[in-house]
């Protein structure tokens, strides 16, 4: 066995040094600091299994969580991999301005904490899920159809999760992308053993773990990059480049579209995302919850500008305009080889920012068989221009760290993005499986033991992660990550906090209009997205249709059908608001 | 652009001052948590197993 790891180590090694790697990743010191912690965390998620004697515990953690682990588990949640990519590329693509969505979030967290606003009702209704609670003022169908729509919307934004993990993993490290796979099983095989076991309560107890070594590695990190390039360069590389735009949101073309959409689009996921909801439902009281919101509401500042600190500095890096002579410079350089003589020859982008740094001695010696087997996957070389530019800023950030940052502390990066990771997918599967299990499956479970109640979650858990592996292989990414994520999220965020307001605050509202704010406000964000695989996102463009649009046009659509809807239905005496209720 | 310039720089230093010394408060604290939601948890164990579940 340990030979058989050796081998492995012995193997990675050999092909990250002589074949690909411009990465400093040094498998013994950095790959040590990565093995401790997973070490750690497999241990502390795995030994917390034997207090969940309940489907309660399993879900929301007996509903024990303090402050403090609320704020550190809610933080390290909505920090993933997968947030620090968009993040990045955010700040990549739009400079400063590209935080904005993070400013509008803290402050919808610090408002609604402080105010209560709808979460109040909602913790007070002792619900352990959204649908729960619309069931107590809309009946069961709308609870189990608000339950559809939220695990439809969550998971079609899960499912890139793994994915983007992975190769954020692999370019980091220089490894050859033929380990993206396993990469990604691995990772997902880790996160699954302790949330099956343990549910909710692994969740926050490695969330605690993971938000120390994410803290510690995003920070030191970022100092590292203050320290070599110094912060007046980072600003004067976004005045260069974007201009008043990369500093103010409105300054762009779509400006305000951009940040009224987003400004939806937080606070209905402050609202109703149901892995923020978790916390606040998990948490021991109201007063609780709500401190664990105001607590948090700054981390999203850090959440979108931290990581686009990184993101600008790989513009100042590896900008637009470089990349656009590197294509050039990469065909002279092939031309060395003779490997772009063979037409059956093809190169991945990402390999493409790998050979461009080899020098000219380097690449004379290079043949067909040092290439990967999957370089043939992706783009042609001929192709290679258009190619490069349109996932540069996304995969810029991930590359430049790789190649910048030192030995020791190219470890603790992976350590922190792997917490960062890992505690995203075992709380998004936990919450997903809590709709489920406890709104979608509610009418075909009438009377269940707390045991098979107990197995039925870990099992729903499990289909959870078996869907990430083959959805994270088979979904193509079209455009900017940030915008898939909202625009899935919006799936189910216009419908499901229209649905709240109007159930915590209107009196007038009724079935009929919840469910008719369900199907609009999904039905437009769904189409879009099948719209954009088929014809494409310029296509989309070309008919005055962008993401933004969808955005704001699924939040109103949701509105307007339940004031109409609800009005129609002829009222009945008696109707009460969720605060009257005890 | 001046105004921006400096709206940005202070947001980020006050991101960088804010997240360091959360974390290492949360760091303490939130260790506390774990052991008394744990403390918790362990004497509700024994507690009935076999209710019905539906609410």
């Amino acid at each position: 066995m340990i030979c058989r790891i050796l081998d492995f180590w012995s193997n990675a090694q050999l092909i990250g040094i002589a074949l690909l790697a411009s990465s400093n990743f040094n498998w013994f010191l950095d790959g040590g600091i990565v093995g401790l912690y997973l070490l750690i965390t497999m241990i502390a998620g795995v030994a917390v299994r034997r207090y969940v004697g309940k489907v309660e515990h399993f879900l929301v953690a007996g509903r024990e969580m303090n402050l403090f682990l609320g704020i550190a588990s809610l933080a390290a949640t909505e920090f993933g991999i997968v947030t620090c990519m968009y993040t990045a590329q955010a700040g990549y693509d739009q400079g400063f301005a590209g935080a904005t969505p993070g400013i509008l979030q803290a402050i919808a967290m610090l408002l609604i904490g402080w105010t209560g606003f709808c979460v109040k009702p909602l913790r007070d209704s002792g619900a352990m899920t959204i649908p729960e609670l619309f069931e107590q003022r809309f009946g069961l169908t709308i609870r189990w159809l608000s339950g559809v729509v939220i695990v439809l919307g969550g998971l079609l934004n899960m499912g890139v999760f793994l994915r983007i993990g992975g190769e954020f993993l692999v370019l980091v490290s220089g490894m050859n992308e033929g380990y993206l796979v396993p990469t990604m099983t691995i990772l997902l095989i880790m996160v699954s053993i302790y949330t099956i076991l343990g549910g909710m309560l692994s969740v926050l107890v490695t969330d605690f773990l993971q938000f120390i070594v994410m803290s510690v590695g995003m920070l030191a990190v970022t100092f590292l990059i203050l320290y070599q390039y110094g912060w007046t360069s980072i600003v004067d590389t976004v005045e260069k480049t974007h201009g008043a735009a990369g500093f103010n949101p409105f300054a762009r073309a779509g400006g305000w579209e951009f940040v009224m959409g987003q400004l939806l689009v937080q606070t209905a996921a402050t609202l109703t995302w149901q892995t923020t909801i978790a916390r606040l439902l998990a948490a021991k009281d109201t007063k609780t919850g709500q401190r664990v919101y105001m607590g948090t509401s700054f981390f999203f500042v850090c959440r979108f500008l931290i990581p686009g600190i990184w993101g600008l500095t790989a513009l100042m890096v590896l900008a637009p305009s470089t990349v656009e002579a590197l294509p050039q410079a990469l065909q002279a350089k092939l031309s060395l080889s003779g490997i772009d003589k063979d037409p059956a020859v093809a190169i991945s982008t990402k390999e493409a920012f790998r050979i461009a740094q080899r020098s000219p001695e380097e690449l004379k010696e290079l043949t067909l068989a040092d290439l990967p087997t999957e370089a043939k996957a992706q783009v042609a070389v001929s192709e290679l221009p258009g190619a490069m530019k349109s996932s540069l800023s996304l995969y810029a950030m991930p590359y430049v760290l790789g190649t910048i940052l030192p030995m020791g502390l190219m470890g603790l990066l992976i350590a922190a993005m792997l917490a960062a990771d890992m505690s995203t997918d075992s709380s998004y599967m936990v919450t997903w499986a809590s709709v489920i299990y406890n709104d979608i499956l509610a009418p075909f479970r009438k009377r269940i033991t707390e045991q098979r109640g107990l197995l039925l979650s870990r099992m729903i858990v499990a289909l959870i992660g078996v869907f990430l592996f083959f959805y994270g292989l088979f979904y193509k990414l079209e455009g900017s990550l940030w915008d898939y994520l909202t625009t899935t999220g919006t799936v189910y965020l216009s419908s499901m906090s229209v649905l709240l307001v109007a159930c915590c605050y209107w009196r007038r509202a009724n079935n009929w209009g919840a469910a008719a704010a369900i199907v609009t406000g999904s039905v437009l964000p769904i189409v879009y997205l099948a719209l954009e695989q088929i014809r494409g996102k310029a296509a989309m463009e070309s008919m005055g249709l962008n993401q933004d649009r969808i955005k704001l046009a699924a939040f109103l659509a949701a509105a307007v059908a339940m004031v109409v809807f609800s009005l129609l239905k002829p009222t009945r005496t008696g109707s009460v608001s969720v605060h009257s209720q005890p | 652009m001046e105004f921006y310039r400096w709206f940005w720089t202070l947001l980020a230093a006050a991101a960088l001052l804010w997240y360091s010394t959360i974390t290492l408060y949360i760091a303490f604290k939130g260790y506390a948590d774990i052991f008394k939601m744990l403390k918790v948890l362990e004497g509700n164990e024994y507690s009935d197993s076999n209710h019905e579940f539906d609410r």
